[in-house]
């Protein structure tokens, strides 16, 4: 009797110990098969360009933040899971994926983004034409939800009005990304004064972005300032001591996706912004060395087919000759400009790489028109 | 009657032997499957990669005039630039374009604008792979019409993308 208690109670201990264990590995293997998932659907959206719903991180319990630190990825119970191409993501139960470029004319810096349903707000505090194209250069950055059912749409906000549902047959509907577009061309928001309405945001979709001269640390969100005449400007988030400098849309875009939101790794608008730079700095080297490389190539052709008498010296290509030997020391300039690890903390830096950036593209647009070059 | 004691302990402790036979069967079962199911995905994976990295390769701007066309200057500019490749890529794998003109391999080399060749190889090494074959094309300018300009041509070829097996160390 005593022997067969004793048997019954090691069998359903051990059973139990087992159960458990087993269950939880499943678990484990289950968030495992969602991540690859997800990662497996942001590379797809990536080479697709077809934008995608994906609910399944709310079919199980997940704790996920995002570590910019090498190799950058998505930290959950199950570990790192590193990205093969760069996702700007900020983590949700149901998020929405797409994919955008910032083109450069002979480089495309190709992303996706992944976030959950989210209300972009602007809050211009001036109403000018450099305020209108910076929040429309920012919007085309950002992800386009129309017709699908993880929202990310877009409004104003001026005083205690928030002017979110102005779209749609009727102009009663939220403005998905293409329908803000059209409607910004009006330059119609209610109002350029700092946004006061409060707004229950339990589940994290307002994202404030104030759109000022000057800015300090805002109580909410984030307060970008103009471009200057180089077209850099600075970020500030709500909660980050420091500020961000911007030279294209999507260092401004990265920030709203992360927002003011706190992880444990810090704030996410200053992790996505610092992981954009770092992808940035690593494609561009890779494409300027290459670039340099191939417009030496292309010059040596056509320096040897003018010797040898191919070419004749006016003709179209010979033309191109300096044309290619600047664009090669154009790039060269660019690959040690970004070397620098932390180019992007540096205005000075920033400045002088903006400049060749801008020198560049014209060059490059200057080839095309000539018929030096091809277009991206 | 005497033994009866004995026969009762004896009869639980056949049936707790018995329990514990098809309690260690169950776990070796769950275990085997597991086992194999992770070796599945492994070569699912390992699959997944080549044909992902053969996707990303024929719309790369860095290879590329556009999608599925393959300028020949970037991919002679690339060739000696595999650690490169394995930043965009990752690591363990191989590429090869060929163009399909019924010559022999004549592989391109690093620097030299050479219109004869045929062959671009990148991050090639020994060892056992998956890969996958994709028809592409080439644009390639060839020579000078009239002491004028450039002329260019797209040429067809494939692009062999392999993954290598991975070897326990």
């Amino acid at each position: 009797m005593v022997f067969g208690i004793i048997a019954a109670a090691f069998l359903v201990s051990f059973i139990v110990y087992y159960l458990q264990t087993y269950t939880g590995l499943q678990e484990d293997v289950q968030r495992g098969k969602i991540l690859n998932n997800f990662e497996m659907i942001c590379e797809d959206v990536y080479l697709t360009g077809n934008p995608v719903d994906f609910n399944q991180f709310s079919e199980i319990k997940f704790n996920l933040n995002f570590d910019v630190s090498e190799p950058p990825g998505i930290v959950s119970s199950m570990g790192k899971t590193p990205l093969k191409v760069m996702v700007l993501f900020s983590p949700g139960k149901r998020v929405f994926i797409d994919d955008g470029s910032l083109d450069m004319k002979w480089f495309k810096f190709r992303y996706v983004i992944a976030m959950p349903r989210s209300r972009v707000i602007f809050v211009p505090m001036k109403n000018t034409e450099l305020v209108w194209s910076l929040i429309e250069n920012i919007t085309e950055h950002m992800p386009d939800s129309t017709g699908f059912k993880n929202r990310i749409t877009f409004g104003f906000c001026s005083g205690n009005v928030l002017k979110e549902n102005f779209c749609g047959e009727d102009g009663k509907d939220l403005c998905d990304k293409k329908e803000f577009l059209e409607k910004i061309k009006e330059k119609n928001a209610p109002g350029f004064f700092d946004c006061k309405k409060t707004v229950s945001n339990v589940n994290g979709e307002y994202r404030f972005i104030k759109i000022s001269t000057s800015c300090t640390s805002p109580s909410r969100g984030l307060c970008v300032t103009l471009p200057d005449s180089n077209g850099i400007g600075r970020i500030y988030i709500n909660g980050s001591k420091n500020y961000l400098i911007y030279k294209d849309a999507l260092d401004i875009v990265s920030a709203i996706v992360g927002y003011d939101y706190k992880t444990i790794y810090g704030i996410a608008g200053e992790n996505l912004y610092i992981y954009k730079n770092r992808e940035f700095s690593k494609k561009i080297s890779i494409a300027a060395e290459m670039m340099s490389n191939r417009a030496i190539l292309i010059a040596s052709e056509i320096e040897n087919a003018l010797r040898n008498g191919e070419l004749d010296s006016d003709s179209m290509d010979a033309q191109c000759l300096p044309l290619f030997h600047r664009f090669a020391m154009l790039m060269n300039q660019i690959k040690s400009i970004i070397s620098d690890k932390d180019y992007y903390t540096s205005l000075g830096t920033t400045i002088t790489l903006k400049t060749k950036l801008d020198e560049i593209e014209n060059l490059h647009s200057k080839m095309v028109i000539s018929g030096c070059d091809y277009e991206i | 009657m005497k033994y009866k004691g004995q026969i009762q302990l004896m009869e639980q402790i056949i049936t707790l032997f018995f329990i514990i036979i098809i309690i260690v069967f169950i776990i070796f079962f769950l275990t085997v499957w597991q086992v194999s199911r992770a070796n599945v995905e492994k070569n699912r994976v390992e699959q997944r990669r080549a044909m992902n990295i053969l996707k990303r390769m024929i719309v790369s701007e860095y290879l590329v005039k556009e999608n599925s066309m393959f300028d020949d200057s970037k991919l002679t500019s690339m060739l000696d630039r595999c650690e490169d490749l394995e930043k965009l890529f990752g690591e363990n794998w191989f590429a090869e374009i060929k163009i399909i003109n019924g010559k022999n391999d004549i592989p391109c080399s690093p620097g030299v604008y050479d219109t004869n060749c045929n062959l671009w190889t990148y991050c090639k090494k020994k060892g056992n792979f998956t890969s996958y074959i994709l028809p592409v094309n080439v644009y390639r300018k060839v020579g000078w019409i009239f002491r004028r300009g450039i002329v260019p041509k797209v040429y067809p070829a494939y692009i062999k993308v392999g993954v290598y097996h991975e070897t326990k160390k």
